[in-house]
């Protein structure tokens, strides 16, 4: 059963004979309770995928599926209504509002959705809970921590049992120690939880903790390898060939 | 929690966007504070003249709202940009654009509706200084008070309205436009370069320059003495003024990035002190923020000349009482009948000093004879006016000037300024009076103090004994008062002596010659109201165009200081001393207040020049100009100067905060 169907997807920047392909033809199923990583090279069309997956951008052609919707052809009015029911994001810079609590960010699409108060109390408390966030949920975003603010994030991704959650980049402004205990969380969002989630990435640490690992190359997918059984490590050193052979540089590497 | 959030977000940008709020808090007060003076019947009644006051405050009205437009729709737009990020998240979250829209909209209204209840008691306020203000000016016995009226109210609320309503369909528009994508990003994006190469934006910068020249050209050579007659001039003034906008535009959007190609390229001066940080700093903003700059160079051009306006006006208003009558009460008529006004007078006032003298007719008419006007001048008045030296010299003193003496067959002849390039007049050397009586000239003087010193513009000094056997043309007398003088004593003069003021001419028709009754206060009554509505109107657009141009400035350092932390973060890290930052911030928020500044003080300075060129005839001396230009460039820099000072402090907080 799969949650995210994408068929042929294509995306053109430019005019005329000025035209940069930035995704060129991508097909792919994302299944439910799946973690998979996108990565690839600078340019390669990651964050384009990304975009127009979470609907910020609208692909030249193709169809995007999420549940049983072709998003593609969702009316903009509509599509509000769309990333609330269907989406939770994570930003590399988190994106929290500086003008309400850690509370109340991640609250804020039930409070949109109208849901009932304390119904609200009670999930905000649970997911705090178990992304260990409880104790600064009165606090603002500038009195916490950036691997804080990034688990907040996380909580507001999860809070309205998104269809799938799309993270762009999310450990890109922390540091290592911050990364791994962000990413257990989220290997923990996706198992306990049974999240699905869709990562975009450089960092091959970073995917060496999904199931299954896409490289784009060009716009196009180059490669694919699932983790299966594999303990991390192995799976790590996979990616790594796998990187050597894209090209990409081993600088990357923590 | 939509309108919660929306009232939380007001109050975070209320800390951030004080100065904006004081400044649109201050505009509306002056708005409301003219209209209910405006409408005041009160104030009305006071002098004649001052109900066109009401008509032209809605016209004037409409420029300021242009202006105070600008600034809030400029301010909506920055703090939506600002802001843009937010509201994309908010759109990811699966917020509806039609909510975030009214959220904002929302703000912005809360914002406005606060400065429109705020501004109410402070214009109520405002207003009774300004009745103070006018009660002063007209040296009235008794202090109006101005009563509230909801027409004015009303008003105020329309216009804000207006502007609420253009302001939020632009920033509608905008949010309409947008695409998730757009937001996310446009807190990034830079305003629009408008010159893509170095040439361009030399060649742009060569030929403003060129364009300045020749409308300031046009326009000194449009402004001489004749002026008056030439029909054309409102359209050529009017050119010029659409020339130096353009120019203004053109230099600005050019000259920034040239001064900072100049500085980045010469070693020495780069790398001095702290230009180069200064420099590098101003650069993005010189690049980007042309446009802007041009609109607020050209609010400041139009500031400081409507400034320069106020003050040559007053400038003029006043020379021309000192001329008109520069004693406090003067009659010119039979002399047998000068002490019935003497009487008069002193039935209300103590006479100070008053003194009588007789204008002789010397029939000879040398000098009118010169004159085109002596064809027309009907036989009886075919004359010189001819004045006797001790008579001209009391006059003198009367008024704190010294004397001038005459040797026996000597002569003088003083003028209005408008003879002063008259050569024929000093021509005449030799004169020989009707009574035969032959004198050289000494003096040619054209600094006449007053015009009514005979009734022809120019008058004859010859020494006493030489007035023998002329004919008396009229008496004149003036006397000074020990309590002010009002303009009820010229009334009471006009019906107590009607008999002597009016007489019947030949057709049977009555001539009234009051205008042989000059009261000073009278004179200062009725130039005093002309004065003050030029001066308020002038003082109220010029008070709203520095305004609008500080605040928007403030707006843009003040939410630049947050990026500028790191950078002078960096700075402090790499061991410059605080007083040392705090120098470089002076300096850079000096550049970014001055820049806008420069050019307008020279356009200005040239079109006061030529327009003195006018005046000069009006005005107390041909330099007086430079004292009212340079008071006028005082006003504005007080008004520009607190608002330096107040963002520089704002900036000294922001970076201060951890």
């Amino acid at each position: 059963m799969y949650v995210l169907k994408i068929e042929n997807l294509k995306k053109y920047y430019g005019v005329n004979i000025n035209i940069t392909k930035a995704v060129n033809g991508i097909s792919f199923n994302i299944n439910e309770g799946e973690f998979v990583a996108i990565m690839g090279a600078s340019g390669s069309g990651k964050t384009t995928l990304l975009h127009c997956i979470s609907t910020i951008d609208a692909p030249t052609s193709g169809f995007i599926t999420i549940g049983n919707k072709d998003i593609t052809k969702i009316k903009e009015d509509e599509l509000a209504d769309f990333r609330k029911e269907n989406l939770g994001f994570i930003f590399q810079d988190f994106n929290l509002l500086d003008t309400m609590t850690i509370e109340e960010n991640i609250a804020l699409s039930l409070i949109i959705n109208k849901e009932d108060v304390k119904e609200i109390d009670k999930k905000v408390e649970t997911i705090a809970t178990k992304l260990g966030i409880s104790d600064i949920l009165k606090k603002f975003p500038y009195e916490v921590s950036g691997g804080q603010k990034q688990r907040c994030a996380c909580a507001r991704a999860l809070i309205n049992n998104p269809k799938i959650i799309l993270a762009d980049e999310p450990t890109g402004a922390l540091d290592s120690k911050s990364s791994r205990m962000l990413l257990e969380t989220m290997e923990q969002m996706n198992t306990d939880l049974n999240a699905t989630i869709l990562m975009v990435t450089h960092d091959s640490f970073s995917a060496s903790f999904c199931n299954r690992v896409l490289f784009l190359k060009d716009g196009k997918i180059f490669n694919e390898i699932i983790k299966g059984e594999k303990p991390r490590k192995k799976f790590f050193n996979e990616i790594i060939d796998m990187l050597t052979l894209l090209g990409g540089d081993v600088d990357n590497v923590i | 929690m939509l309108y919660k959030l929306a009232i939380r977000n007001v109050k975070r940008s209320a800390k951030d966007y004080i100065i904006y709020l004081i400044t649109i808090i201050i505009s509306f007060a002056l708005i409301f504070a003219l209209n209910l003076i405006s409408t005041s019947d009160a104030v009305i009644k006071l002098s004649k003249g001052l109900d066109t006051f009401q008509y032209i405050m809605y016209f004037i009205n409409a420029v300021v709202l242009g202006v105070i437009c600008f600034l809030i729709n400029y301010t909506t737009k920055f703090i939506f940009e600002k802001r843009s990020k937010e509201f994309g998240m908010y759109l990811l979250l699966g917020i509806k654009k039609r909510k975030i829209n009214r959220m904002f909209l929302l703000e912005s209204l809360l914002l406005g509706f606060a400065a429109f209840i705020i501004s109410i008691p402070i214009g109520f306020i405002v207003s009774q200084f300004l009745s103070i203000f006018i009660v002063k000016l007209l040296q009235l016995p008794q202090a109006i008070f101005i009563h509230l009226n909801l027409k004015s109210i009303i008003l105020l609320a329309i216009y804000v309205s207006i502007i609420y309503l253009l302001v939020l369909w632009f920033a509608n528009k905008k949010m309409k436009k947008s695409t998730i994508n757009d937001l996310l990003t446009l807190e990034k994006q830079n305003e629009r370069n408008i010159t893509k190469s170095k040439k361009h934006r030399n060649i742009l910068f060569l030929i403003s320059i060129f364009i300045g020249i020749f409308a300031l050209i046009l326009w000194n050579i449009k402004f001489q003495a004749n002026v008056i007659q030439d029909s054309s001039i409102i359209t050529i003034a009017l050119g010029c003024f659409i020339l130096l906008i353009i120019s203004i535009y053109g230099v600005m959007i050019s000259v920034g990035d040239l001064i900072l190609s100049i500085v980045l390229n010469n070693k020495k001066i780069k790398y001095s002190k702290d230009n180069l940080f200064i420099a590098r700093t101003f650069r993005a903003k010189a690049k980007t923020m042309g446009f802007v700059l041009g609109t607020l160079s050209m609010l400041i051009t139009l500031a400081i000349f409507l400034l320069n306006i106020s003050s040559l006006n007053k400038g003029a208003y006043d020379y021309q009482i000192e001329l008109d009558s520069p004693y406090d009460i003067s009659v010119a008529d039979k002399k047998e009948h000068l002490n019935d006004y003497l009487e008069v007078i002193k039935e209300d006032y103590t006479i100070k000093n008053h003194f009588i003298y007789d204008i002789y007719k010397d029939k000879e008419a040398r000098f009118l004879k010169i004159l085109p006007s002596y064809d027309y001048t009907s036989d009886e008045k075919k004359y010189d006016s001819v004045i006797k030296l001790s008579d001209y010299n009391k006059l003198l003193e009367l008024r704190g000037k010294g004397k001038i003496s005459l040797n026996k067959n000597e002569y003088s002849i003083i003028a209005d300024l408008s003879y002063k390039n008259d050569k024929s007049f000093s021509k005449i050397k030799e004169i020989t009076l009707s009574n035969g009586i032959k004198l050289q000239q000494k003096d040619f003087m054209t600094n006449n103090f007053w015009v009514r010193l005979s009734n022809t513009g120019y008058t004859i000094i010859v020494p006493d004994e030489a007035v023998y056997h002329l004919e008396s043309a009229e008496s004149h007398l003036i006397v000074n008062t020990l309590e002010k003088t009002t303009s009820a004593l010229r009334e009471k003069i006009k019906t107590k002596l009607k008999n002597y003021l009016t007489h019947i001419d030949k057709d049977g028709k009555e001539v009234s010659t009051y205008y042989n009754v000059m009261v000073k206060s009278e004179l200062e009554e009725e130039t005093n109201t002309m004065t003050m509505i030029i001066s308020t109107i002038c003082i109220y657009m010029a008070f709203i165009f520095i305004a609008s141009v500080g605040t928007i400035i403030a707006i843009q350092s003040l939410s630049d200081s947050n990026k500028y932390k790191y950078r002078y973060n960096v700075l402090s890290n790499l061991g410059v001393k605080d007083e040392h930052i705090y120098k470089t911030i002076k300096k850079q928020l000096l550049i970014l207040f001055g820049i806008p500044v420069l050019y307008p003080i020279i356009i200005n300075f040239f079109l006061v020049y030529s327009i003195n060129n006018v005046y000069k005839i009006i005005l107390a001396n041909n330099t007086i100009y430079l004292f009212y230009f340079f008071s006028s460039l005082g006003q504005f820099l007080v008004v520009y100067i607190v608002y330096y000072i107040a963002t520089y402090f704002g900036f000294k907080r922001n970076i201060k905060e951890v």
